[in-house]
C-alpha cells in the first residue's frame, strides 16, 4: 500500500515544484528591487521558507505566482526601508560600498523614493510596475474590489512622483 | 464619467478596454485637474521603468539550502529539549575541557550594551542623571523623568525613531526625516550630523557618523569638532581604547555552487586604527562569515554566519569566544538567535542570552546565563517557557526577561498570537533562582523592559489587542505600575504589529531609557 503523504510531504512538494518554476524570475524581481544579487538571494531563499511555513497544502493559494511575489514584495520593501532606518548595528561590508554614477544614483533614488511608501501603496504598486500582475490579480490576491487597488495603484503612483520630484526637481515636468 | 470613477483608471490603463478607454479619454480633455493627474502618473511610471532589469540566475546555494527543507519541517533543537540541560552540561563540559585557559583582566563592568555596539559602560555622570524615557509618538520626540514629570516635547514633528541616550545621557540621538539629529536632553542645541546611520562612542559623548559617500566622521559633541576615521565597524574592549572589526574582501571566484568566494579576517587594532593584528579567520575562500557580537574582558564574542546568509542567521548560530590575543574560537552557546535584544551584558564577565534555535520567538527560547570567567553556561528558564529579551538591573544582582508559554513551532497565525499575548514581564536572581512574575494583566502583552540607569525603575511596553502600543513604569518589584505614554509608533506602524518578525518587534525604535 502506497504511504500517505503527510502534510510537510505536501507542502514540500508544492514548494519545489513552484520553486522550480518561478525562483528564476522571483530572483530577478528581487535584483531590481534590492540592486545586490546576494541580498536577493537571501532574500529569495526567505521568500522560500516564509512560503514552507505559511503554506496550508489543504487550501493552496489559487494563484501561488502571485502569492510568492507577494511575499517577496513584502521582504524586498522592508529591505529597502531597513536601509533608510538609524543603523545602530549594521556593520557595513567591504563589498557593498556606494556607486555614485549617474545611472546608478537614480536607480538608489527610485529605490529611497520607494522605500518611502506606505506598505500598502507600495506592495500594490510593486506588484503591478514589476511582478506584471493586473490590477484584478492582485485584487484577488488582497481580496478586495479591483477598483479598490486600482485606486490605490494610481494614488501610489502619484506620490512615488511627488517624492522623486522634490529629490530630482529638474527630473518630472509637465508633458 | 466622474473625477472618482476615472481615478481608479488612470494608472491601469492598459488594462482598460476600448469603451473604458474612450471615456478615459474624453474626461481628461475636459477636466484640467484629471488631466494633470494623468500626466503625474505617466511621468511617475516613466521614472519607475529606469530601475534596471536584472538578467542574471540565482545562485545554486539557495536551491541547495532550500530543497531539504522543503521535506521537513523546522525542529526543536535536540540539546533545548526537556532535560536539556543536561546535554548542554555535556556540550559546555567538552567545550571547556578543550578551551584554552580564560585570560581575565579587571575592567569595569559593561552594562546593558547592545549586541553589536559597543560595549558601553555608564560613566558616573550618567549614573548621577535622573532617570528619564525618550519615546516616539505621532512623529514627535518627548522626553520625560521618572516617576511622575511631566513630559516635554523635544522636537515637533517629523521623527522616524530610533532614539538613543550618549554614554553620559546628556545627549540624545534621533532619526529625524532622513538625517541623524543630536540634542541635549533639555531640547537645546540641536544639531543635524548627516544621514541616518552611526553610533555612540562608548564614553565621551563622541558619535560615529556616517555619510552617503561612506565616508565616516567622529564626532566630539563637547567641541562641535568632527575628526575621519578610516575604520568605524567594529565592537570596542571595554576601556574603549582598542576595536576589533571583520574584513571581507571578494576573491573574485566563485565555488561550486555559484557564489562569490571571499576572504573573511578579524583584526585587533588601537582606537585610531594603528597596530592592526590579525586575530582570526575562517580560511581563504571562507566558508562562513563572521558577525561581531562584543568584547567582554579579554574575549571577543562573534557569530558565524553560515554560508554569509542572513536568511540562515534567522534561525540562529552559535555563540563563540576567541582571546582578544587570538587563537581558537570556542563555543559557547550551541545555538541562539543573533541580534540586540537576544544577549545582555552584565557585570563582570558575565552575559545573559536567549539559547535556542529557529526563527519563531514563542518556542524553543530560554534565558541562559554565560560566566565567562568561571566557565559556566547555565540555562535559568525551564523549557515549558519561551523566554526573550534579557535586561541585567545595574547592580548585576538580577536579570529581567519577558517570557509566555512554549507553543511549539506552530508557525505563526492564531496559535502563536494567542501565546505572545500571554507574556509577561519575569525577574529573576542571577543564578536563575527566586523567578517570579512581575505583570499579570491579562489585556496586554507585555515586552522590552529597561531598567533606568540608577536601578530605580523598570520600563517596558504594552501591546494591548487592538496592537496600540503603550509605555509603562515599575518599580523592580513590580509596584507602583503607572502608565506613562499611550499610542507609541510611526508610520511603519503595519495591520499586523504583533508579529513582526515571528514574534519578534524591534520596539527601540520607539522608546529610550537612561
Amino acid at each position: 500500500m502506497d504511504a500517505v503523504p503527510t502534510t510537510a510531504d505536501n507542502a514540500g512538494s508544492l514548494l519545489e515544484g513552484w520553486f522550480h518554476a518561478y525562483h528564476g524570475a522571483l530572483f530577478r524581481y528581487l535584483v531590481r528591487l534590492v540592486d545586490q544579487p546576494e541580498a536577493a538571494a537571501d532574500l529569495l531563499q526567505e521568500t522560500f521558507l516564509r512560503a514552507l511555513t505559511a503554506l496550508d497544502p489543504a487550501h493552496p493559494p489559487a494563484n501561488a505566482s502571485a502569492w510568492l511575489y507577494r511575499i517577496a514584495t513584502n521582504l524586498a520593501y522592508n529591505t529597502l526601508r531597513r536601509r533608510r532606518r538609524w543603523q545602530w548595528l549594521a556593520l557595513p561590508s567591504t563589498l557593498h560600498a556606494p556607486r555614485f554614477e549617474p545611472a546608478v544614483a537614480e536607480a538608489q533614488l527610485i529605490r529611497a523614493c520607494l522605500a518611502r511608501l506606505s506598505p500598502r501603496e507600495a506592495e500594490a504598486l510593486l506588484l503591478h510596475t514589476y511582478a506584471g500582475l493586473t490590477s484584478v490579480e492582485i485584487a484577488a490576491l488582497f481580496g478586495e474590489k479591483p477598483a479598490t487597488v486600482r485606486t490605490r495603484i494610481a494614488r501610489a503612483c502619484a506620490r512615488f512622483g511627488a517624492l522623486y520630484a522634490k529629490e530630482n526637481p529638474h527630473e518630472l515636468r509637465d508633458d | 464619467m466622474n473625477c472618482a470613477t476615472i481615478e481608479p483608471l488612470l494608472a491601469v490603463r492598459d488594462e482598460l478596454t476600448y469603451a473604458q478607454a474612450q471615456q478615459v479619454q474624453v474626461h481628461l480633455t475636459t477636466c484640467a485637474g484629471c488631466r494633470a493627474r494623468w500626466q503625474a502618473i505617466n511621468q511617475a511610471r516613466r521614472v519607475l521603468q529606469r530601475l534596471p532589469v536584472a538578467t542574471s540566475e540565482p545562485p545554486a546555494r539557495v536551491a541547495t539550502t532550500l530543497m531539504p527543507r522543503f521535506h521537513r519541517r523546522a525542529v526543536r533543537l535536540p540539546w533545548m529539549g526537556r532535560g536539556g540541560l543536561v546535554a548542554l552540561a555535556g556540550v559546555l563540559a567538552l567545550v571547556v575541557a578543550l578551551s584554552s585557559v580564560l585570560l581575565r583582566a579587571d575592567s569595569p563592568p559593561s552594562v546593558g550594551a547592545p549586541a553589536d555596539a559597543p560595549a558601553i559602560t555608564p560613566s558616573a555622570a550618567a549614573m548621577r542623571a535622573a532617570s528619564a524615557v525618550a519615546y516616539v509618538q505621532n512623529g514627535a520626540l518627548w522626553v520625560v523623568t521618572l516617576p511622575d514629570g511631566e513630559p516635554v516635547q523635544l522636537l515637533p514633528g517629523g521623527v522616524r525613531g530610533w532614539p538613543h541616550w550618549s554614554p553620559s545621557g546628556d545627549w540624545l540621538s534621533v532619526c529625524t526625516a532622513e538625517r541623524l539629529t543630536v540634542l541635549r536632553a533639555d531640547g537645546s542645541d540641536t544639531r543635524e550630523l548627516g544621514p541616518c546611520n552611526g553610533r555612540w562612542l562608548p564614553s565621551g559623548d563622541t558619535l560615529l557618523v556616517t555619510d552617503e559617500s561612506g565616508a565616516t566622521r567622529q564626532w566630539d559633541l563637547a567641541t562641535g569638532r568632527a575628526a575621519p576615521v578610516t575604520e568605524p565597524a567594529g565592537v570596542w574592549s571595554p576601556d574603549g581604547r582598542q576595536q576589533v572589526v571583520v574584513r571581507q574582501e571578494l576573491l573574485g571566484t566563485v565555488d561550486a555552487a555559484n557564489a562569490p568566494e571571499r576572504t573573511v579576517s578579524l583584526w585587533r587594532m588601537n582606537r585610531d586604527g594603528s597596530d592592526a593584528v590579525k586575530l582570526f579567520s575562517p580560511g581563504s575562500p571562507a566558508s562562513y562569515g563572521l558577525k561581531l557580537a562584543g568584547w567582554v574582558g579579554d574575549q571577543i564574542l562573534f557569530w558565524p554566519v553560515a554560508n554569509f546568509s542572513e536568511s540562515l542567521l534567522a534561525d540562529g548560530a552559535p555563540l563563540q569566544a576567541l582571546p582578544a590575543s587570538g587563537g581558537t574560537p570556542r563555543t559557547l552557546v550551541p545555538a541562539m538567535l543573533t541580534g540586540e535584544s537576544r544577549l545582555a551584558f552584565g557585570p563582570g564577565e558575565q552575559l545573559a542570552v536567549v539559547a535556542g534555535g529557529d526563527r519563531q520567538s514563542w518556542t524553543n527560547k530560554r534565558i541562559a546565563m554565560v560566566d565567562l570567567a568561571n566557565d559556566v553556561v547555565r540555562l535559568l528558564t525551564p523549557p515549558e517557557q519561551a523566554a526573550v529579551m534579557p535586561a541585567w538591573s545595574p547592580d548585576g544582582q538580577q536579570i529581567t526577561y519577558v517570557a509566555g508559554p512554549d507553543v511549539g513551532p506552530v508557525g505563526g497565525g492564531e496559535p502563536a498570537r494567542a501565546a505572545l499575548a500571554q507574556r509577561r514581564i519575569w525577574t529573576m536572581r542571577a543564578d536563575g533562582s527566586e523567578a517570579r512574575v512581575l505583570t499579570s494583566d491579562p489585556v496586554y502583552r507585555d515586552e522590552l523592559p529597561h531598567w533606568t540607569r540608577d536601578g530605580q525603575w523598570l520600563v517596558f511596553v504594552r501591546l494591548d489587542g487592538q496592537d496600540r502600543l503603550s509605555l509603562w513604569r515599575m518599580r523592580p518589584d513590580g509596584s507602583e505600575l503607572a502608565r506613562i505614554a499611550d499610542d507609541l509608533g510611526d508610520d511603519t506602524t503595519t495591520d499586523e504589529r504583533w508579529f513582526g518578525f515571528y514574534g519578534t518587534v524591534d520596539w527601540s525604535q520607539l522608546v529610550a531609557v537612561r
